[in-house]
């Protein structure tokens, strides 16, 4: 189930949001909402993944019985060392299952000439998602940052949670630990969270879907000009931001209605005026996750140089490597991680110097090109539209085709520009200050998202969210 | 509620009242019989069993219930076309355009490979004719997309000629492109007017030796005509007249599928113009087989393989034939054709399908 069809809104949402609150909290104590909870994000994952809800359940029940053994055990460090290793294997035995077997098949495949067969399957949605979140349980168990959650109610509810389930943002268990046994429901959080997930859903509703259908009609027209191909590019970097940073949106709203505080995932990643900052700015959930797991477990930046280049190397990989299973994705993470070292080794001092509009232009070109990496189907693919972006074995500068749909998505990529700003939100705050005009105009401008995002959603059927996939 | 500022009192209030009415509402209010503009039947609440539950078929049945039955679906559309044309001012809402002269449109883009793939199949159910001494013809009626005063992204009959050529070599192209303009398509409809094709007719005529010479007869009205498009558009439009002509002395007589027997009927059904496709007034719409017959005219027969813009043409034709057999290859496979009709040696063969039909090579059973 997505968060943007009638569905989820229209029936999901209500019926979840209606039971939940007449749950009774009992002696100030969430735990009957959060079976409620538990139960609905069960219906919620079965409804798009019927089979494999029993997957979760049982990896739930497996990481939260190695959590007990790991605390049980935690003074002989050997044995705690043992399960949380078993734990964390189990975790990613599932991952790398279902989404990176047939990866590793066809290119053992491809290097001595076999032929094992493919495993047919689909890949469980948020497997990415939730496979994190054990995982990072574990460690930080085994590390003793908190001790372990004794209900398994409570345990599956911090991982199933439909809110963040299938798309994230990452939650740690410590962002939420306190919520999972003691939250308050206010009205204030209500509303503030039903204003963010307006405000998400609006994101992708009119404005990432807008910009799909642009990736989508490129790739099915032959036209081949430089101008298309730049079109495709931002329209596919603004499809991309909105729809993911939408659903942080929504997820994080829906969690403030439900009492729980999700971290931020997004910053305007797109004012940002270098990779350093946009990785600040972008998918932060993620970008912390393999800090705090990987990087600095590694030695972060505190060895050699060679080491920390190779540290660098490895997390950028693995970051590319978790958003797909195929090469573009590692050469994806790669070229972010080289970028970021020529950053910190010779760029980062010569932009801190430079004209700030080169520095956002330096940016967005940077990360346009990865895109083309993330989108293609192919090595050869990424390139091919590279090449294009520069001319090179490109039909023509400007099509017809290509005009046209500059002309047609005029308004949208500056919307899409807009949206990318604080500009908005700037705005907004300073209309807040003159209360009168806040009161009649959020509202209003809540009113029309909702009413127009209910009209895409009726109307169309193309509301895939990119990061399912993952 | 003794903390809460007014305006996130207003923000409840929006958010509850606006998700919370129209839950209630998709609940109480009972699911159309059909969806009228977009001539279809809306998808019915999924019957309730453990394995479709387990397969995931309950929940994608669910889904598209969800969608079709939502209530004020009509509004809610009509309140995204806004969006989309007035609102982002875009040329055109997922391939569906409006053009000063052409009125709506959907995209067309030739898809190469089907294109060939109909061509072919087309070419194999000509082979019906091998030995027979007919003289084969084809035509392609263009998407009305190519009249438009600006560039719209879709149909290109050079392309379509290109792969024409190469596979139907054997056979004589008629281009009627150039006896074709905007005016001859209804605004809201994808089909052509068929009281503005005299041209197109005469040059088919033409093109096959026969005469092309055009009785003026008399033009009815069958009422307001909401095409196929004004449906998809969902904004208020301007509604096309359905017009015909009525040429006399037409016997007509359609296959019915059940006895496989020829029975009588009119040119011109106009009781289908309350159907769900106004147009099928032609010829009754889809229909595998019909004869029409003129004893005014000289004899000569026509074997006309046609989709929709066929029905319209024939009683055009049948100035210049005593005989057409009107035959449709999506309802009607060539390889039965044989037990309906014993072919004349000698007559005239047309193959004219629209580029619809050639963007879909499976529609085709030959």
């Amino acid at each position: 189930m997505v968060f943007s069809s009638p569905t989820f809104l229209y029936y999901f949402l209500p019926i979840t949001v209606i039971a939940y609150f007449l749950t009774p909290m009992i002696k100030g104590s969430p735990r009957w909402r959060n079976i409620t909870l538990l139960v609905a994000s069960l219906i919620f994952y079965a409804w798009g993944e019927p089979r494999y809800v029993f997957l979760m359940i049982a990896q739930c029940i497996v990481a939260w019985g190695f959590s007990l053994l790991i605390e049980k055990y935690q003074e002989n460090k050997k044995l705690a060392r043992i399960f949380m290793f078993i734990s964390i294997s189990v975790s990613l035995a599932g991952l790398i299952y279902f989404k990176y077997a047939n990866f590793f098949i066809g290119n053992v495949n491809n290097l001595t000439n076999s032929n094992i067969p493919f495993i047919r399957m689909i890949m469980p949605i948020g497997i990415s998602f939730y496979t994190f979140q054990f995982v990072s349980y574990t460690l930080d168990l085994y590390n003793r940052k908190f001790s372990a959650q004794r209900n398994l109610l409570n345990f599956s509810t911090y991982v199933a949670s439909f809110p963040q389930l299938i798309a994230g943002p990452i939650v740690r268990y410590t962002d939420i630990a306190e919520d999972l046994v003691k939250r308050v429901h206010t009205w204030s959080h209500f509303a503030l969270g039903s204003r963010r997930f307006i405000l998400g859903l609006g994101k992708k509703m009119l404005l990432a879907n807008l910009f799909g259908e642009l990736v989508e009609i490129y790739k099915v027209s032959g036209d081949r000009s430089v101008l298309f191909v730049w079109l495709y590019v931002v329209a596919y970097s603004f499809q991309i931001y909105f729809d993911f940073s939408g659903y942080s949106d929504m997820a994080i709203g829906l969690g403030q209605i439900f009492g729980f505080k999700f971290p931020e995932n997004f910053n305007y990643p797109y004012i940002a005026d270098s990779i350093t900052n946009f990785w600040r700015r972008w998918h932060m959930t993620l970008s912390g996750w393999f800090r705090d797991y990987v990087y600095i477990p590694l030695g972060g930046n505190r060895v050699k140089q060679a080491r920390f280049i190779f540290n660098i190397m490895i997390v950028w990989m693995l970051t590319g490597f978790w958003h797909g299973a195929d090469w573009n994705f590692i050469l994806w993470g790669g070229y972010f991680g080289i970028i970021l070292l020529i950053e910190k080794f010779f760029l980062g001092k010569l932009l801190d110097k430079a004209y700030r509009p080169f520095r956002h232009i330096y940016v967005m070109l940077i990360v346009f090109v990865s895109w083309a990496f993330f989108d293609a189907l192919s090595f050869h693919a990424a390139f091919d539209v590279i090449g294009r972006m520069i001319g090179v074995s490109a039909d023509s500068l400007a099509s017809n085709e290509a005009l046209y749909y500059l002309r047609s998505y005029m308004i949208p990529f500056i919307l899409g520009i807009v949206g990318c700003t604080p500009l908005v939100i700037n705005i907004s705050k300073k209309i807040d200050k003159k209360k009168t005009a806040a009161l009649i105009l959020e509202p209003l401008v809540l009113f029309v998202i909702l009413l127009l995002s209910t009209a895409a959603m009726v109307d169309g059927s193309f509301n895939p969210f990119i990061y399912f996939r993952f | 509620m003794k903390n809460l500022t007014l305006k996130e009192l207003m923000t409840i209030i929006v958010s509850i009242g606006f998700i919370g009415i129209l839950f209630v509402l998709n609940i109480v209010v009972p699911s159309p019989d059909v969806l009228v503009s977009e001539r279809r039947m809306p998808a019915r609440f999924p019957a309730i069993n453990l394995n479709d539950i387990y397969t995931g078929d309950f929940m994608t049945r669910f889904e598209d219930y969800a969608a079709d039955n939502f209530v004020f679906r009509d509004m809610f559309r009509a309140t995204n076309a806004f969006l989309i044309f007035e609102v982002y001012r875009q040329n055109d809402k997922s391939g569906l355009y409006r053009s000063n002269n052409v009125g709506l449109g959907e995209f067309s883009r030739i898809n190469e490979n089907a294109f060939r793939q109909t061509s072919v199949r087309i070419h194999r159910a000509a082979g019906i004719f091998d030995g027979l001494d007919m003289n084969i013809y084809y035509s392609v009626v263009p998407d009305k997309s190519v009249f438009c005063e600006s560039y719209r992204p879709g149909f290109m009959l050079s392309v379509a000629e290109e792969i024409l050529f190469d596979v139907m070599d054997d056979y004589e192209y008629i281009r009627i492109q150039d006896d074709l303009s905007a005016e001859c398509f209804y605004r809201t409809d994808l089909h052509w007017d068929q009281t503005m094709i005299s041209n197109t007719t005469r040059k088919l005529l033409s093109a096959m030796g026969a005469n092309t010479e055009l009785t003026n007869h008399p033009i009815l009205t069958a009422g307001d005509f909401y095409g196929v498009y004004a449906g998809q558009y969902a904004l208020p439009i301007v509604p096309d007249l359905l017009k015909y002509v009525d040429v006399p002395n037409l016997s007509v007589r359609y296959l019915n599928e059940r006895t496989l027997l020829m029975d009588d009927g009119p040119v011109y059904d106009l009781v289908r113009f309350a159907g769900v496709d106004p147009y099928d007034i032609f010829l009754r719409g889809p229909q595998p087989l019909i004869i029409i017959e003129n004893e005014d005219t000289p004899e000569r027969v026509l074997y006309l393989f046609r989709d929709s813009f066929g029905s319209s043409l024939a009683p055009l034709l049948m100035e210049a034939y005593s005989k057409i057999y009107v035959i449709d290859l999506r309802y009607l496979n060539i390889a039965l054709l044989e037990m309906f009709i014993d072919f004349t040696p000698g007559s005239d063969v047309l193959f004219i399908y629209s580029s619809q039909i050639f963007n879909n090579p499976t529609i085709l059973q030959s």
